[in-house]
């Protein structure tokens, strides 16, 4: 049967390598999804396929191997468990001994060996390593996650060879500029920001827990909780990272602020005496003389009383170190009870205070004992005293900053979903369009789409152009057209054609329509802003559909003539749109770059 | 009636136990009282108290160096005081023999009218010997300790006698007077448990001194500890436990001294020419297990031994000329020592 000794520091040490094997599964499933994205990549590239096989094997046993080795290096045994926790809790060595005596590779005295193990196991059984790091994970965490892991893998290798555009090798080749336009404009469509409201009362919370961090520094538990919320919140009041990030942070804060308000038992701590005794001399002094600055008579009288105990415990020599240690630190005065909020101790009382310990200080130096106990005694019963008629104010930082650090929580939770339903609908409603314009089978469609674009960004010259649109799709043509600032009007021709006229407000190009080649005026022609543009330009379009509208035919070079427009017009024009449009639609982004240089080959 | 048996059989260890716990208790009581009575007249030098009665429980011989007047021989003789030791104390010249410490045969008559050779013991017969200013001494004379301190007994006229025991060997040296003085020689530097430097007191110790020293009276010691009582404390410093694993830091602080070693520091390849011999390793344990005891502690921790080491191995090292143009302290070379080697049983 084993001992009680080694079989605690088995259970811990196994516990502990169980996180180090999860950290491992987690690891070899990424190592391996990424094997399987340059795999991917090579496929598409053209490598055979035999040889990808091959590669597939030797890369995937190298990862196993790998993660093997990589945990067999980071596990740890009982010794080194053993002193892991000692230095943990500053033991002194007395486990890593112990476990040594009683594996019996240590000559010793048998009363003396037996000693040291009784002394060991009785402190193991008071221990909780959880505290001091995420030892205690349960058994059945590393075949939950080796299931994970391998889903993952699943997921991302069907996932990804399902989908027709991966892998995208145009990330490769985009530049710097191109790829910061790209993460901005990612990050404006999915981010919506924190309110400056929720900023500013996260940043007020994240000062006062910086004094809170000061006053709570002599337990290290305490203090680590604290540095984790302070970074949580910076992170989230801070100039980068998206909403997601945010969320997540906050979460974080939002579980830390309850563990830290959790501690310390029903007395309205947030320390406890566990990690008070672990304190230095000097990071309980240091923390005591913060508490007394700041007015915390909760946490000053915690404190005083910890000191208390080590004056009653130590020898001759610690209590002059201790005592050292008190006149050592600076006591810091304020008369004013600002910058610090709800004080529970007036300035004339933390000067008393602070005097008060700078008196035990002189006496324990003295090497006097009893007078020192006595100040410290005085001095604790004045703190209770003061913080009995106030409340908490270190509990009081605590759920205020709870408080909004829920508020901006929920807010950023709902911001974020606002976002994500505007976003489909915007898709929804490409996807309409698309679907119209696929309807449409003119077999200049091409040159149609152009037009519909350039009118988009000049909405004057887009009339005969919106005006087909709306013979193709004529459910939705009204619609459009009025948003446009347009109208338009439907009526029969003598020759029995339908023809569908639209017009606007008069723009830089002019809302046009004019004989051309077609038919005579239409009788409702006076009510159009006057004429402009050289006839030729506009025609009377047949589609192959019966519709009929007016085209503004820009490419006059192709009838043999010189166009009116000037080519660095239309260029500037059309690239400017062409570029708006790449960088509004969901296009990929090699395409994107195709669009680019296309306009720059093209440019005079 | 197997019950009751059982219940005794159970019964015996935990009354050990509480016997062993009493005996630390006990001792660690008796020693910071006498770290407390020695410090009543030798004020401000709390770290060399403890390192005197730390080597005085180990069995081992201790060398203080510092400046004249620091107290050096005051520690000495309190500490003969406190614990009802006898104590005897050598002035070292350079005319001083050998003769004049382990004593000598002399020609007595006898009662019958013969003349015998009668052995008159030197002052090295005492529990504290106080070695005043070592150095001045020549190195014949000087080597005449050897023995006594290793072994703790002497040769005279070719018979070996034993000293009393307990046997502790106090040194002093003047670092500042090099002319006319010789300085000790390797192996017997060896033979010091520690080397314990006495600095300067500072200016509020030297005011204590001051007022302490030239008053009507001074304060009185008194004896808190009998020999018989040391006798038993050295015994339980034996007994305290010190795990493999300290042990095997012990043995790589000594290995990392030696420029040859592979796990060396750089300071140590470049300025030192030999390091410390096997008997570091020893007196790294020994002093590692006084205090832990000072400290209540069965069982000695990796701080124990790095509180010791600078006492230890700073006088073990023979220093390269290059360590002298350029100024290095021992004490920093240790420093280098101990930050090289890597802590017992680091995990990953």
């Amino acid at each position: 049967m084993e001992r009680p000794l080694r079989k605690q520091l088995a259970r811990w040490s196994q516990s502990y390598n169980r996180r180090r094997l999860v950290e491992t599964a987690f690891s070899c499933a990424g190592w391996l999804v990424t094997s399987a994205a340059w795999l991917a990549v090579s496929f598409e590239a053209g490598v055979p396929p035999h040889l990808l096989v091959s590669i597939a094997i030797g890369l995937g046993l190298a990862c196993l191997a790998g993660a093997g080795w990589w945990y067999w290096r980071r596990r740890i045994d009982r010794l080194q468990m053993a002193a892991k926790v000692d230095r943990a809790f500053g033991l002194k060595d007395l486990l890593t001994t112990a476990l040594a005596v009683d594996n019996g590779t240590a000559r010793v005295d048998p009363v003396v060996g037996t000693a040291v193990i009784d002394q060991a196991v009785q402190l193991s059984d008071r221990l909780d390593p959880v505290s001091i790091g995420p030892f205690c994970w349960p058994k059945w965490s590393p075949l939950i996650a080796s299931a994970s892991a391998s889903l993952a893998i699943i997921f991302v290798v069907l996932a990804g060879s399902s989908h027709p555009m991966w892998p995208p090798p145009a990330i490769a080749s985009m530049t710097g500029d191109e790829e910061a336009s790209e993460a901005s404009r990612s990050a404006q469509a999915t981010d919506p920001p924190l309110s400056q409201e929720s900023v500013e009362a996260l940043r007020w919370d994240l000062e006062r827990l910086e004094r809170l961090r000061e006053r709570m520094a002599a337990d290290r538990v305490a203090r680590e909780l604290a540095d984790r919320i302070s970074g949580s919140i910076r992170s989230v009041t801070g100039p980068t990272g998206n909403a997601s990030q945010r969320i997540g942070a906050l979460s974080a804060a939002e579980r830390h602020l309850q563990e830290l308000s959790r501690r310390g038992g029903g007395d309205g701590s947030l320390m406890d005496e566990g990690g008070l005794a672990l304190a230095s001399h000097e990071e309980l002094i240091e923390a005591l003389r913060q508490s007394i600055s700041q007015g915390d008579a909760f946490s000053a009288a915690e404190l005083v009383a910890e000191l208390a105990r080590r004056t009653a415990d130590s020898d001759r020599g610690e209590l002059a170190g201790l005592g050292a240690a008190v006149l050592r630190s600076e006591p810091e005065i304020t008369e004013s009870v600002e910058p610090y909020d709800n004080p529970t101790m007036s300035g004339e009382e933390r000067q008393a205070a602070n005097q008060q310990l700078t008196s035990a200080g002189r006496e324990m130096s003295a090497a006097n004992r009893g007078g020192a106990l006595s100040e410290l005694t005085r001095l604790m019963e004045q703190l209770e005293q003061q913080a009995d008629q106030n409340a908490n104010p270190s509990r009081q930082v605590v759920e205020q900053a709870l408080y909004d650090v829920r508020q901006a929580r929920e807010e950023q939770l709902h911001a974020l979903n606002q976002s994500r339903e505007s976003r489909q609908q915007a898709l929804s409603q490409a996807q309409q369009r698309s679907l119209g314009e696929r309807r449409n089978t003119n077999p200049r469609s091409g040159q149609m789409g152009m037009d519909r674009q350039q009118e988009r960004n000049r909405p004057a010259d887009s009339c005969a152009t919106e005006g087909q649109q709306g013979v193709a799709c004529s459910g939705q043509q009204s619609g459009e057209s009025s948003r446009l600032g347009l109208q338009a009007r439907q009526g029969d021709r003598s020759d029995g054609r339908q023809v569908m006229e639209i017009w606007g407000p008069w723009g830089t190009g002019g809302v046009n329509r004019g004989p051309g080649q077609g038919p005579t005026p239409r009788p409702w022609e006076g009510l159009l802003p006057p004429f402009e543009m050289p006839s030729a330009q506009w025609i009377e379009s047949q589609w192959e559909t019966g519709h009929q509208g007016l085209i503004e035919m820009i490419e006059g070079a192709s009838h043999g003539e010189r166009s009116a427009l000037r080519y660095q017009e239309v260029l500037f024009n059309y690239s400017s749109l062409a570029e708006s449009v790449a960088r509004q639609e969901e296009i990929p982004l090699t395409r994107r770059r195709y669009i680019q240089r296309y306009f720059e080959a093209i440019r005079p | 009636m197997q019950a009751a048996r059982d219940r005794v059989d159970d019964s015996q260890p935990q009354a050990d136990q509480q016997a062993l716990h009493k005996e630390v208790t006990t001792a660690r009581g008796a020693l910071l009282t006498l770290m407390d009575e020695i410090q009543k007249l030798f004020v401000g030098q709390e770290e060399v108290v403890r390192s005197v009665v730390i080597g005085l429980l180990a069995q081992g011989n201790i060398l203080l160096e510092g400046a004249p007047g620091l107290g050096k021989t005051l520690l000495v003789r309190v500490l003969s005081e406190c614990v009802s030791l006898s104590f005897s104390r050598i002035q070292f010249t350079p005319d001083l023999m050998p003769a004049d410490i382990t004593g000598t045969q002399a020609l007595v008559k006898t009662d019958n009218g013969h003349a015998d050779l009668v052995f008159r013991p030197g002052p090295i017969f005492a529990n504290i010997v106080l070695a005043d200013e070592i150095n001045r001494a020549t190195p014949k004379t000087q080597s005449a300790l050897l023995e006594a301190m290793q072994e703790h007994a002497v040769t005279v006229g070719g018979e070996r006698r034993p000293l009393q025991e307990p046997f502790f060997v106090l040194a002093t040296q003047n670092p500042l007077e090099m002319e006319g003085t010789y300085p000790l020689p390797e192996a017997q530097l060896d033979r010091f448990l520690f080397k314990v430097d006495v600095g300067f007191p500072s200016l509020k110790v030297l005011r204590e001194i001051g007022e302490l020293t030239t008053g009507a009276t001074l304060p009185e010691v008194t004896t808190v500890m009998s020999a018989s009582d040391l006798v038993g404390f050295q015994g339980l410093v034996r007994r305290i436990v010190c795990a493999p694993h300290l042990t095997d830091y012990a043995a790589r602080l000594t290995v990392a001294t030696h420029p040859e070693s592979p796990g060396s520091p750089e300071v140590i390849r470049r300025f030192v020419k030999h390091g410390a011999s096997p008997r570091a390793v020893q007196a790294l344990m020994l002093g590692g297990r006084a205090e832990a005891l000072l400290s209540g502690r069965l069982w000695v921790s990796t701080e124990d031994i790095r509180k010791v080491a600078h006492h230890v191995l700073r006088h073990r090292m023979i220093l390269g000329f290059e360590a002298e143009l350029e100024g290095i302290t021992r004490d920093a070379l240790v420093d280098g020592v101990l930050e090289a080697t890597a802590l017992p049983s680091k995990p990953h």
